[in-house]
């Protein structure tokens, strides 16, 4: 499915408008030229390399949640598993 | 899932050279399953998750779940709901179709992304969902008017803004011109290259590339397309025992050796005037599907700007919102009820069991979504996407890149661009050997 997953920017640099992101404790470089006035700190939503929508720690957590929850289910499901 | 960061999933693309061709194994990480995380809650919260979860095409997400759960539950939105939930349909899109246009066709093309255009198409998107979900999810099923509110259909002067402010990107950063002035000029072939020839945006751009290239026809194979399939047709392979073979690799009709067709925006207009002609010369190649999305960018732009009905090919779906039967012994009612929401003929109604489904044309093609509920509460939920039947391991990509020039230097470029120019909505990895 078409899947955002919540990231925390760790750092940011204006001149190539891109961050480093924690995705699940990895690290990750994104493209934050589609959302404004993100700061270190801030959550955003993260597909296919690009910070789509700054969100709350609050709705980051019960994204994160969700998913957890989703990926635990699917890997259930998967063949093998 | 073995993390946080596998959990979107990926496509991984082997072509290998062999002789005078090229094999294709397609091979899909997408959690297909995971709508399962909704079981056990109540349908009030399920569908309020349900695009927290998809989030990049959320309202057709929530709009197909939202469909299906009122087909199940013998419910409909009232009639301004539903015009905010067309609305937002119609605008994300145009968002997505813009994504492909700005960012994703040029990088494949090595033409550069314009994301500044693309941050003003987010703002702008963002703001019309704001406005239109400030007094209300209009995809709680069943939801109802509230008079003197936008659910009563008086928009506020902010979604009318951001309407327009998307029309107007779409004309200023794609068309150079009024969207519905390009589709009268561009309803032929000749129109198109005509256009492209005198205009500077980037998709004029695009068309000059490819046919300067000659990759107008890139790609082109025989894979047909998915035909008009009523809710009721897609939801036995839904409810069956292999459901979950089925929404990982779909075929069409549901039997396992069936055929992989294709779902898509070329799929949906491939009758339009100009992209038409263009298939007869360019078969299912990459002009006419990037001509589909224009098409589609334009005239929901059109729309947009002026307030007025959503396309055709939009409305068949959403359109059906309260054409829904309550049980297999009612007729379904409505001008489109072949392709709207019902109630699965297997409901049990005297358990409480009931089920429906919702069928939606997304920007990737058609979603479609099935739930089973007893109670208020569900007990299954299933859903299809577009991308599983379009990178079925037989399907119009495989057999698009199969029929690349193995000899081509460019192979890998070539095959880049017509994965993007097919939509995998998720990360792929391409491996050429």
């Amino acid at each position: 499915m078409c899947l955002a997953i919540p990231a925390q920017i760790l750092d940011l640099d204006p001149a190539t408008d891109s961050a480093t992101v924690s995705l699940g404790g990895v690290r990750k470089s994104v493209s934050v030229a589609l959302v404004e006035d993100v700061a270190v700190g801030d959550y955003v939503l993260v597909h296919v390399g690009y910070a789509l929508n700054r969100i709350s720690p609050q709705e980051a957590e019960r994204t994160l949640a969700l998913i957890r929850e989703a990926g635990a289910l699917d890997a259930e499901a998967a063949p093998g598993a | 899932m073995s993390s946080m960061t596998d959990f979107g999933g990926k496509l991984d693309i082997a072509l290998t050279r062999h002789r005078d061709r090229v094999w294709v194994a397609i091979r899909s990480s997408r959690p297909v399953t995971a709508a399962g995380v909704f079981a056990d809650k109540t349908v009030l919260a399920a569908t309020a998750q349900l695009p927290t979860l998809y989030s990049v095409c959320a309202t057709a997400q929530a709009q197909a779940g939202a469909l299906a759960c009122e087909a199940a539950m013998g419910l409909a939105a009232s009639a301004g709901a539903q015009r905010r939930r067309q609305w937002l349909l119609a605008a994300e899109t145009a968002k997505e179709h813009f994504w492909r246009l700005l960012l994703d066709w040029p990088a494949a093309l090595d033409l550069g992304a314009d994301a500044a255009s693309m941050a003003l198409v987010m703002r702008a998107y963002r703001s019309l969902r704001g406005a239109l979900t400030a007094e209300g999810d209009p995809f709680r099923p069943g939801t109802d008017d509230r008079p003197g509110s936008l659910e009563a259909g008086q928009a506020s002067a902010q979604a009318e803004n951001a309407s327009a402010a998307l029309a107007a990107l779409a004309s200023g950063r794609i068309f150079g011109m009024d969207a519905r002035r390009w589709l009268e000029r561009t309803d032929s072939a000749a129109g198109l290259m005509a256009w492209s020839g005198v205009t500077n945006t980037g998709a004029a751009v695009l068309v000059r590339t490819l046919l300067k290239r000659g990759l107008a026809g890139l790609g082109r194979n025989g894979i047909g397309v998915l035909p008009a399939l009523s809710a009721e047709a897609l939801s036995v392979p839904l409810s069956a025992a292999d459901a979950a073979a089925f929404v990982a690799a779909p075929c069409w009709p549901p039997t396992a050796d069936g055929p992989a067709l294709e779902t898509t925006p070329f799929a949906r207009c491939r009758k339009q005037p100009l992209v038409a002609e263009l298939t007869t010369r360019y078969g299912n190649g990459l002009l006419p599907r990037l001509a589909a999305l224009l098409v589609e960018l334009a005239e929901v732009a059109t729309t947009l700007a002026n307030s007025g009905p959503i396309p055709g090919w939009l409305e068949t779906s959403a359109g059906a919102a309260s054409a829904a039967e309550t049980d297999s012994g009612r007729t379904a009612v409505g001008a489109d009820a072949g392709v709207g929401p019902i109630s699965d003929a297997s409901s049990d109604m005297s358990s409480g069991l009931s089920a429906g489904v919702g069928v939606v044309q997304a920007a990737r093609g058609l979603l479609v979504h099935r739930v089973a509920i007893e109670e208020a509460q569900v007990r299954s939920w299933r859903i299809l996407a577009p991308t599983e039947w379009n990178f079925h391991p037989r399907g119009v990509v495989a057999a698009g890149l199969a029929a690349l020039d193995p000899e081509d230097p460019a192979l890998r470029l070539q095959a880049t661009l017509y994965c993007i120019a097919v939509d995998p909505c998720v990360d792929f990895t391409l491996s050429v050997s």
